[in-house]
């Protein structure tokens, strides 16, 4: 027996890790943004500050978002890859940087204006429903805009790029961080764009890292000129990205204790991150301060190569264990290999949504589920297995067969929300019947209260969640005891306790019943996950502040990190579950042996 | 030769499940509801069955059906347009199939229902991939306004209203209105007709995707047994342990465009584990049958041994597990509309249902839930008649 126990719990490792990693990869590979709605600086939006976009940022890199989510292929990518991708961004950009061609743009603002003023009673429909806070509303309001699309007015300049693929752009050079920081240098050094007569471009990097070379280049055919707005702006923008991507991330999060040596490592980072920051021109700055600029970042590259040299063994590390999934695993691990191999409660990570770690946002929510799900259990139980007992007793009778029988059926198939919202409305104050309070756990003034009055309170407001929480599930308790029982029955011994003349009540209760319900007792450990998951609905109705209720919130907030909590959760307690049920089954019945 | 009326398996399971009205009363609750599906727009919509003006007639009700999805834009819509337009074809060669079969000997009556049945599910779903993917968009004049302007006569379906026309302000005259409005301004009871095709379709499409899953990786583990066993084994253990409700509240909510569709491939892809196992089970029990080593011996390949021979003879208890299935889907789309989740232009009974708590408006409440509850129960009494009839110790 333990060595089926034993052989269970080890097979119960691979299953939990294959079941986080699906789990993990789907929530993540679901569409939107990750924390968009959390952020400080609200997501990813054009026209958010810099500081709104450095919140962000920092957000994403404190939640390990800006990593791939399985594999990280980010050592493959190439100086021209990074340099296309700021190229959408300079081609973006539609204010001219001073000391660019000022007359150029006049025609491009004089565009974007007419654009917004020929659609403005779109784009405030669209301002109206952003606001709206009824979803319903909000439809309307987004229906009433039809199928219209923006117009662009046009304007002489080269088009500009769609804005999702701006979007993207900014998202992965930012994204991309540390592992770009080379390339970056590279551009910013070598970056040389020309432009041919039909206005055709085309870009290139030198890789010299000498100004001359740059000044003295050759066209790539006769005729093309060089484009020296073009290549300030990528210029501009590679030195400017430089400055945010060498920054290291932090080792010891805000509010974190940690000790020592990780706090001097930290201070070490933040002074060098500080210093990093400041290593950029002011745009159409003068080439003695860029060429000093760079100057600086050479000698900081050369002394810091270490870090960003490209060996086998760094990019198969990175591309296993630097990504969202290896962190989300490494910290889920109950064990700890630094500074010492030791045993830890696993770390489901931090709610965005609460800034406080997970474990502890779910252990302030469980006991309201727990609770729910316990006494309507027990409940379901007590009621369920009597009946299914006169059940089987009364085979075929009217009453207590047939008439229970369809009742219960009757009940199975009535939804629960549906029952939860009627019996909402016509037993409580809000229509017909004063008896019960209409929706929470208690009323709220538990310091006014003696304790008595506060059980008597939270008993009236559960009576209806319990209920409804209850009555679904007795179909299936009685029908299992009906069948046990009915098993049993028949069997031999039962008709020698007969023969022997035990009256019929004894035969029950004390020969039948006992080996009759070990099936319904082996289907409890089953019932675990409902502990947390059952009752999402109606503590959706009863606006009861439990698991469920926590897990919609989440959904709805985008809080990746609790609803993997949740999700994990529930899987482990199935696995438990399974587990405990096949163990008490082997318990209750020595006949079975699993070995 | 005496002609000796031959009785297969199936029509015996059939007689069985007949002989007690509640599974009749089951079965004509669900043949209503699909009737109310298909023929929706017989009873509600706002394109007229005949339109005469100066011009000629016109026939905007039968466009419409099909030939505009301005009126209908949903696939699920067109589907059962579909139907609605292929019934009486459908009815018709089924009565001329019955006459003709009659005639014939047992041995070739045997399938051809089955045949028939795929026959016409294949050439109806290619027809609905065909409208679906070269159905236009044509601009639609309001016929009431047009007539009421002496433009032409139009003779119109009883209630004149589309599920998404927004009432608000249209004399209530006009429009005969049997359970009102909602706070959108849509009649209710179009839209609980047409909620109907809605629960139907998500819980027969759902149950379809899982149960063709979960039959052939159920019918693989317990034909080959083996490492595939051990594998499709530990898959179905590791699906087992994803919370179901859970994981399709995540995912549907996280859709930036939660289509209808999406809900019932979730509900498939989480539920297949049950159908999966219930086939294993019968698998093992059945490949080392005679019938099996016969057809082996005939060196006939494992496919066809597989899905000819073992597997109709391992449907049974996958057939009641695929009747609960159906309820249990409609009960999860009711309950993640009822949260609101998923596309909320779409008439769903459990969005109703909400928006009546919502609105205070009792008989909208009451009249959603009454529906789905009548479709759940429905069935779930033919899957307890199914399981019943299936069950040799019960026949009488």
């Amino acid at each position: 027996m333990m060595r089926y126990i034993a052989r269970r719990l080890l097979l119960m490792v691979p299953t939990l890790f294959a079941i986080v990693m699906i789990i993990f990869v789907m929530v993540n590979v679901a569409p939107g943004t990750p924390g968009q709605a959390l952020s400080s600086g609200g997501g990813e939006r054009a026209d958010q500050s810099a500081n709104a976009r450095e919140g962000y940022r920092l957000f994403k890199e404190q939640y390990h978002l800006d990593k791939p989510v399985l594999f990280n292929t980010r050592f493959l990518i190439s100086t021209g890859r990074v340099q296309r991708e700021l190229e959408v961004l300079a081609a973006n950009m539609s204010r001219p940087l001073p000391g660019e061609d000022v007359a150029r743009h006049v025609a491009d603002t004089v565009a974007d204006v007419l654009t917004s003023l020929v659609n403005a009673e779109l784009l405030a429909i669209l301002a109206e429903a952003e606001r709206e806070e009824d979803e319903d509303r909000r439809g309307e309001l987004l229906a009433s805009a039809g199928g219209r699309t923006l117009v662009e007015v046009p304007s002489p300049r080269a088009p500009r790029p769609e804005q999702r693929l701006v979007f993207r752009a900014e998202n992965r050079v930012e994204d991309w961080g540390q592992s770009i920081v080379p390339q970056l240098l590279e551009i910013a050094h070598g970056y040389l764009a020309w432009v041919s007569p039909e206005g055709e471009r085309r870009a290139f990097v030198h890789d010299d890292r000498q100004a001359a070379t740059r000044a003295t280049s050759t066209p790539p055919a006769p005729g093309w000129r060089p484009d020296p707005i073009m290549t300030e702006r990528v210029r501009h923008l590679a030195i400017q990205r430089l400055s945010v991507n060498a920054q290291r991330r932090l080792v010891v999060r805000d509010g974190e204790r940690a000790d020592e040596r990780r706090i001097a490592l930290n201070r070490e980072i933040r002074a060098e991150n500080q210093l990093v920051r400041g290593w950029v021109w002011e745009p159409g700055a003068p080439a003695a301060t860029q060429a000093d600029v760079l100057e600086r970042w050479d000698a900081w590259y050369a002394e810091h190569s270490a870090r960003y040299r490209r060996t086998v063994g760094r990019a198969v590390r990175d591309f296993f264990f630097d990504t969202r999934f290896a962190h989300y695993m490494g910290n889920l691990m109950p064990i700890e290999f630094r500074p010492r191999l030791r045993l830890r409660a696993p770390d489901l990570g931090t709610s965005m949504r609460f800034r406080r770690p997970v474990t502890e946002v779910i252990g302030q929510h469980w006991r309201y589920s727990v609770l729910l799900s316990v006494i309507s259990l027990i409940l379901s139980y007590l009621i369920a297995v009597p009946l299914g007992v006169m059940a089987a007793v009364r085979q075929n009778g009217i009453v207590w067969d047939r008439g229970v029988g369809i009742l219960l059926f009757v009940l199975f198939s009535l939804p629960s929300f549906f029952a939860a919202t009627v019996v909402q409305t016509y037993l409580t104050a809000a229509k017909g019947w004063d008896i019960f309070p209409v929706s929470g756990f208690d009323s709220g003034r538990a310091l006014e209260m003696t304790t008595l009055d506060h059980t008597w309170d939270v008993i009236l407001h559960l009576v209806l969640p319990v209920a409804c929480l209850t009555y679904g599930s007795l179909a299936v308790l009685s029908r299992y005891a009906r069948t046990g029982l009915l098993d049993v029955i028949r069997s031999d011994y039962i008709r020698t306790a007969r023969a022997k003349g035990v009256p019929e009540w004894m035969v029950v209760m004390r020969h039948a019943v006992r080996n009759g319900m070990i099936p319904i007792l082996t289907l409890l450990g089953s019932t675990l996950p409902y502990l947390i998951g059952g009752s999402i609905i109606i503590e959706y109705i009863f606006v009861i502040d439990g698991m469920g209720q926590l897990m919609l919130q989440s959904i709805m907030q985008r809080d990746y990190n609790v609803i993997m909590g949740i999700l994990l959760l529930s899987s482990v307690l199935t696995l438990i579950g399974l587990l405990l049920s096949d163990i008490s089954y082997a318990l209750a019945d020595p006949r079975i042996d699993f070995d | 030769m005496a002609s000796t009326e031959q009785t297969t398996w199936w029509a015996i399971v059939w007689r069985q499940f007949t002989s007690r009205w509640s599974n009749r009363a089951a079965v004509a609750a669900i043949a209503g509801l699909v009737a109310a599906a298909i023929y929706a727009p017989v009873i509600a919509s706002n394109q007229p069955f005949l339109w005469v003006d100066s011009d000629g007639v016109q026939l905007p009700w039968f466009r419409s059906l099909l030939f505009n999805r301005n009126v209908f834009d949903s696939g699920i819509d067109l589907f059962f347009n579909l139907l609605l337009v292929l019934s009486p074809f459908v009815a018709a060669h089924g009565l001329w199939f019955r006459r003709a079969l009659s005639r014939r000997s047992w041995w070739e009556r045997d399938g051809a229902w089955a045949r028939w049945f795929v026959v016409w599910l294949v050439l109806v779903v290619v027809v609905f991939i065909a409208v679906m993917s070269m159905s236009p968009r044509t601009a639609l004049p309001d016929w009431s306004q047009l007539e009421a302007a002496g433009a032409g006569r139009a003779w119109f379906a009883p209630l004149r209203v589309g599920y998404n026309d927004v009432l608000y302000g249209v004399d209530p005259g006009t429009h005969r209105q049997l359970l009102g409005i909602d706070s959108a301004g849509r009649d209710v009871f179009v839209r609980m007709l047409y909620g109907t095709r809605v629960s139907l379709s998500v819980g027969v499409i759902a149950v379809g995707i899982y149960l063709s899953i979960g039959i052939v990786l159920g019918a693989l583990a317990g034909y080959f047994g083996g490492a595939v066993d051990a594998g499709i084994l530990r898959a179905i253990e590791i699906f087992l342990c994803f919370p179901a409700l859970f994981l399709i509240l995540t995912f549907i909510s996280f859709l930036e465009q939660p289509s209808i569709v999406w809900v019932m491939v979730f509900i498939g892809l989480v539920g297949w584990t049950g159908p999966a196992r219930l086939v294993r089970g019968e698998f093992l029990r059945l490949r080392n049958a005679d019938f099996v080593a016969a057809a082996k011996a005939q060196g006939l390949t494992n496919t066809r041994i597989i899905f000819r021979h073992v597997l109709p003879n391992a449907l049974g208890p996958v057939l009641v597990n695929a009747t609960f299935g159906v309820a249990s889907a409609v009960l999860v789309e009711s309950s993640l509309s009822f949260l609101g989740i998923g596309d909320r232009s779409l008439p769903s009974w459990g969005r109703i249902l909400a928006v009546g708590r919502a609105m205070g408006d009792d008989r909208m409440m009451l009249i959603a839930g009454v529906a789905i509850f009548v479709t759940v129960s429905a069935f779930n009494l033919a899957g307890e008649g199914i399981r019943d009839a299936l069950d040799p110790r019960l026949r009488k």
